[in-house]
């Protein structure tokens, strides 16, 4: 089978018939060396987010008791990395750029009734990919605040991702005429 | 004079019956209304839990079939898109490229916002499958007018394909909307 398509590859796969190019050989701008094809849509975005598990326990800080002021007191409340593991306390987000153009990511959480969250970074650059490199960041996050008397959602995070202009500026949101 | 009193009791009666039958027809108004005119969709809300129904405008797409590397309890998603979504009006629908790998873990749902408002929203689209197109929601096209709209964006939320939980983490790609009439 020969495929036709010369504008709808994605992954090196024609997405109208499903013609795998096996050539290795990818030049500027996604093309096949050998056969001319376009093996990837160099305007298309392709970008790979991971996350580790996210669940936390609450654990309310203990009543104490200052004997020689006889003042009652209280221990702060401590929020735990349910998959804590190797010592890594808060687990961490992965996203990947596998376009030929760089992409940048910002980060974001909205808590639910009172719950706090704190990145590392919330916001990642990452170059374009090549055939042999698809540049990866890392994130961590962890809870910081608030208190639950349940089991309950704590929010969401969210992952945005945006283009870099030719210039170097992130895309910019501009007025519509809604 | 008694008979004054009682043609007046008898207004007031039949006044009051009035007053009633209004009531009543006002309220069996309300409640028509209420069961089969309100418009009870509320997409721009993401629902906890994915929705049964999948998305059917969605196509297969072929892939080799591995997984994202992701550690137990965790998940991922990939997404591949063109930026540029076209709308059009006069068949109420867009029309765009996103394909949800078939390495992605989670379920999706695709929304399309504009300007905080979500014009546009899939069914469950499970990993391995591509979407084209979708009708626009109920109202969308009388919000829109013809043009381009930067301050848009794809929206995908994450579905645990197990549990039908929704993820922590969702996903925002910023798209531009182009409306023609």
């Amino acid at each position: 089978m020969k495929c036709r398509h010369t504008d709808r590859f994605t992954d090196g796969r024609c997405s109208t018939c499903g013609y795998v190019c096996t050539h290795e050989t990818i030049g500027s701008g996604g093309k096949c060396t050998v056969c001319g094809k376009q093996i990837f849509d160099p305007t298309a975005i392709s970008v790979d987010i991971t996350w580790e598990e996210m669940s936390f326990t609450f654990a309310p800080g203990r009543e104490t008791w200052d004997h020689e002021n006889h003042i009652q007191g209280r221990e702060p409340d401590t929020w735990v990395w349910d998959g804590e593991t190797d010592g890594r306390t808060a687990p961490v987000i992965t996203v990947t750029n596998k376009s030929f153009q760089a992409v940048t990511a910002k980060l974001a959480f909205t808590g639910s009734e009172g719950i706090t969250g704190q990145f590392s970074r919330t916001s990642l650059e990452l170059a374009a990919a090549t055939v042999t490199d698809t540049p990866a960041e890392t994130v961590r996050f962890r809870i910081t605040g608030g208190t639950i008397d349940k089991k309950q959602s704590l929010g969401s995070i969210t992952v945005t991702i945006g283009t870099v202009s030719p210039e170097g500026d992130n895309k910019k949101d501009t007025e519509g005429e809604a | 004079m008694n008979k004054t009193t009682e043609e007046n009791k008898e207004q007031k009666r039949k006044l009051l019956i009035i007053i009633l039958i209004i009531g009543i027809v006002v309220c069996l108004a309300v409640t028509m209304w209420a069961l089969f005119f309100r418009n009870t969709k509320d997409p721009g809300l993401a629902p906890d839990y994915a929705p049964g129904q999948t998305e059917p405008n969605a196509t297969p797409v072929e892939d080799d079939g591995s997984k994202l590397d992701v550690p137990e309890g965790g998940g991922g998603i990939s997404i591949e898109y063109v930026s540029s979504v076209d709308i059009d009006l006069s068949d109420n629908k867009a029309t765009f490229q996103y394909t949800h790998p078939a390495k992605s873990t989670q379920n999706i749902i695709l929304q399309i916002v504009v300007k905080d408002t979500v014009i546009a929203q899939s069914g469950l689209i499970t990993p391995g499958n591509r979407l084209t197109e979708l009708t626009l929601l109920d109202g969308a096209a009388g919000k829109l007018s013809a043009g381009t709209y930067t301050d848009a964006q794809f929206k995908i939320l994450s579905y645990d394909p197990q549990s039908g939980e929704k993820a922590m983490v969702d996903t925002v790609a910023q798209i531009t909307v182009t409306v023609q009439e």
